[in-house]
């Protein structure tokens, strides 16, 4: 369990979101301690730098600012002003928000803040009216919510809440209970509280690393309807009308998550040849091989087959959410591979859609776009071909020759921070400190005198892996540095890229005494040699493996021929070889 | 003092919502001897009971609701919801 230290402050009562907030977090894994805002105090706790909010040092702020308390004056009475009265209104609020949400940042510069969007109750004085004549409140809302979207996606610490979506989504009817807003000022329902609680804890999951990286499919009655070994390839149901379509429409939002940067693998029992010429050739099939990451298409049990693929992605079972249409391989999977999530599943076809795009705001609840993540299904693609070239036989100085490997490596900057934290928050296996940061913490850390945040990207005769590196190192009173972070993607582990990275940043920063450190975990045992391999020397016991130091480093550590290197001047934007 | 048979579903739930060791529930429990029960947990209790037991309380009975035996009146008298509540 990760500890958790949440402020939660709002226009309206939110002491009764910590029960189901604090259980959403705690299913994820978080162990949370929660300091709440008195009641229409949230500005006063913002702006006193003594208050409790300070004190309690939150990871994760939640400021929750409600429609209809932003916009109380604007509904109570609606006709007495016209949209540009309202749009003023929204502006100001929208300025105070940034104002109180720049004050927090300021203060408390590694915390998440979390704001929503806002909405008030489509059915009110103004229906009818609105967007047919003079009279609206929508402008003023849509303004406000446009505003929250701009100030938030240039600030690194600020993430936007989809609340007006979620309300939209269960229906604003049911989002509030009138009862308790008139015996507690509490703007909502038991539903709408814990749907709120999922979608908070899913965010907060996934800004700190936790989704999933891998769908795996079945294929029959999951990506079409039939059975492909039964009905032939004119029988089964995948095709523009009706059911068929409901299949087609399904592997379109699969689509769109490969988009994202989520993996998607096959895992079916069938006849290779028949399912293989399906994803080929038939019509409809949205899907095609290039976009499946891996595939196990045999007659062996689906855990193995799931234990197989993890191994193939070089990833964790419990990163795996498992779909299929049968039951009984879901309970089988559920028993024999407990570390993957399989969701239940819809017996009807038609609901499939909407099942994976539930469950892809759980588990996939991508908050940004890297480019790596554009490029991922690709990536995975171009791995195989290096493993084709790797097992084609030469010496490994041959092979690390033959892979034509430029490296480019440079100091963090705001294009490459939302990467770089996401590799910290992902990576285990070669990871010496399996340190988690937050995109905050990267940019104070880029800011901090004596701290040198470095990524690196590598490119081969396969193409891109985008940025796969990270490297932290702090400066300590006497002059030595320490490694903080160390850690490369699992994809380029075993080409010596980690000699290229060490040397190359100590000769840039110019370090003399170098001290680096390992911390074991389940993962990470593949680099417990990794500093005696460079050269270090232990500073503990014979058999200590924690502490090592190298004096002299700029000038010991080499960097292996087989490499070209260049280091990015500050200003310049990495990781989009978008070619 | 009340010799009321309490039904178990609403001792656990009692018990769940304010942290509450089950065997202390008694139908005299209520705010004024059980700190956890405060507002909040009032709030939390009416909430979760009406999920539990498929009820819908009464706007102005909700905050007279001040004791288990209070509580487990109440959720007699109230049928469960309409399905569109």
């Amino acid at each position: 369990m990760t500890e958790l230290r949440v402020a939660l402050l709002a226009s309206c009562t939110i002491e009764v979101f910590e029960r189901p907030f604090a259980a959403a977090l705690r299913q994820r894994g978080f162990a949370p301690s929660f300091w709440i805002s008195g009641f229409g105090q949230y500005q006063q706790d913002i702006l006193d730098a003594g208050s409790g909010l300070y004190t309690h040092d939150p990871n994760v702020v939640v400021l929750y600012l409600d429609g209809e308390d932003l916009f109380r004056e604007l509904l109570k009475n609606p006709l007495a002003q016209l949209a540009d009265a309202h749009r003023t209104h929204a502006e100001r609020a929208a300025a105070e928000l940034r104002s109180l949400v720049e004050t927090v940042s300021t203060r408390l510069p590694k915390a998440t803040v979390i704001v929503n969007t806002t909405a008030v109750p489509p059915l009110n004085a103004l229906t009818g009216l609105e967007y047919n004549s003079e009279y609206g409140v929508q402008d003023a809302v849509n303004e406000y919510n446009r505003e929250l979207a701009a100030f938030a996606s240039g600030s690194a610490g600020v993430v936007v809440i989809d609340a007006a979506g979620l309300a939209a989504s269960i229906g604003f009817e049911r989002w509030r209970d009138a009862r308790m807003w008139y015996l507690a000022r509490l703007r909502h329902s038991r539903l709408a509280l814990e749907a709120l609680a999922e979608r908070y804890a899913s965010t907060i999951a996934a800004r700190l690393g936790r989704l999933k990286k891998c769908i795996a499919l079945d294929l029959d009655n999951t990506l079409w309807g039939g059975i492909i070994g039964e009905d032939g390839f004119e029988g089964i149901r995948l095709g523009e009308e009706g059911i068929g379509l409901a299949f087609a429409e399904f592997q379109e939002e699969l689509l769109s998550l490969y988009r994202k940067g989520v993996l998607l693998a096959l895992c079916s029992k069938n006849n290779p040849q028949d399912a293989l010429q399906v994803i080929r050739d038939h019509p409809s099939m949205r899907l095609r091989e290039e976009h499946f990451a891996a595939v196990r298409i045999n007659w062996e049990d689906k855990a193995s087959n799931l234990r197989a693929l993890a191994e193939e992605l070089n990833i964790g079972l419990d990163s795996f959410v498992f779909l299929d249409d049968n039951p009984v391989e879901r309970t089988w999977v559920r028993q024999s591979a407990p570390e993957v999530t399989v969701p239940e599943w819809p017996a009807d076809p038609v609901e499939y859609k909407s099942a994976l795009l539930r469950l892809a705001s759980e588990h996939f609840l991508k908050l940004g776009i890297t480019a790596e993540d554009r490029k991922r299904g690709e990536v995975y693609q171009a791995q195989a071909a290096r493993r084709k070239l790797e097992s084609s036989g030469s010496s490994l100085e041959e092979f690390y020759r033959a892979l034509e490997m430029r490296v480019r490596i440079g100091r963090a900057n705001p294009f490459t921070i939302p990467r770089i934290a996401q590799l910290t928050q992902k990576t285990n296996q070669f990871n010496l400190t399996t340190r988690r940061y937050t995109e905050a913490e990267i940019r104070a850390s880029s800011e901090d005198a004596h701290t040198e945040v470095f990524w690196l990207e590598l490119n081969d005769r396969f193409g891109s892996s985008g940025i796969v590196g990270v490297l932290i190192l702090k400066e300590d009173v006497g002059g030595a540095w320490t490694v903080d972070t160390f850690l490369l993607s699992c994809r380029v582990m075993g080409r010596t890229v980690e000699n290229a990275f060490l040397a190359a940043v100590v000769r840039e920063v110019g370090v003399n005494r170098l001290l680096g450190e390992f911390l074991p975990t389940a993962k990470n045992a593949p680099v417990k040699d990794l500093y005696e391999r460079l050269g270090f020397e232990r500073l503990g016991g014979p058999e200590d493996d924690r502490l090592w130091t190298l004096a002299d480093a700029a000038t010991r550590l080499e960097i292996p021929p087989w490499f070209e290197i260049t280091i990015d001047p500050e200003d310049v934007r990495a990781g989009t070889t978008e070619s | 003092m009340n010799n009321l048979q309490l039904d178990q579903r609403l001792v656990d739930t009692v018990s769940r919502v304010l942290n509450l060791d089950a065997s202390s529930i008694t139908p005299d429990t209520s705010p004024r001897n059980t700190a956890a029960w405060d507002s909040v947990g009032h709030i939390n209790l009416v909430l979760e009971l009406e999920d539990v037991f498929g009820v819908r309380f009464q706007t102005d009975e909700i905050p007279l609701l001040d004791s288990v035996a209070k509580l487990q009146a109440a959720i007699g008298r109230n049928g469960p919801t309409r399905v569109d509540a």
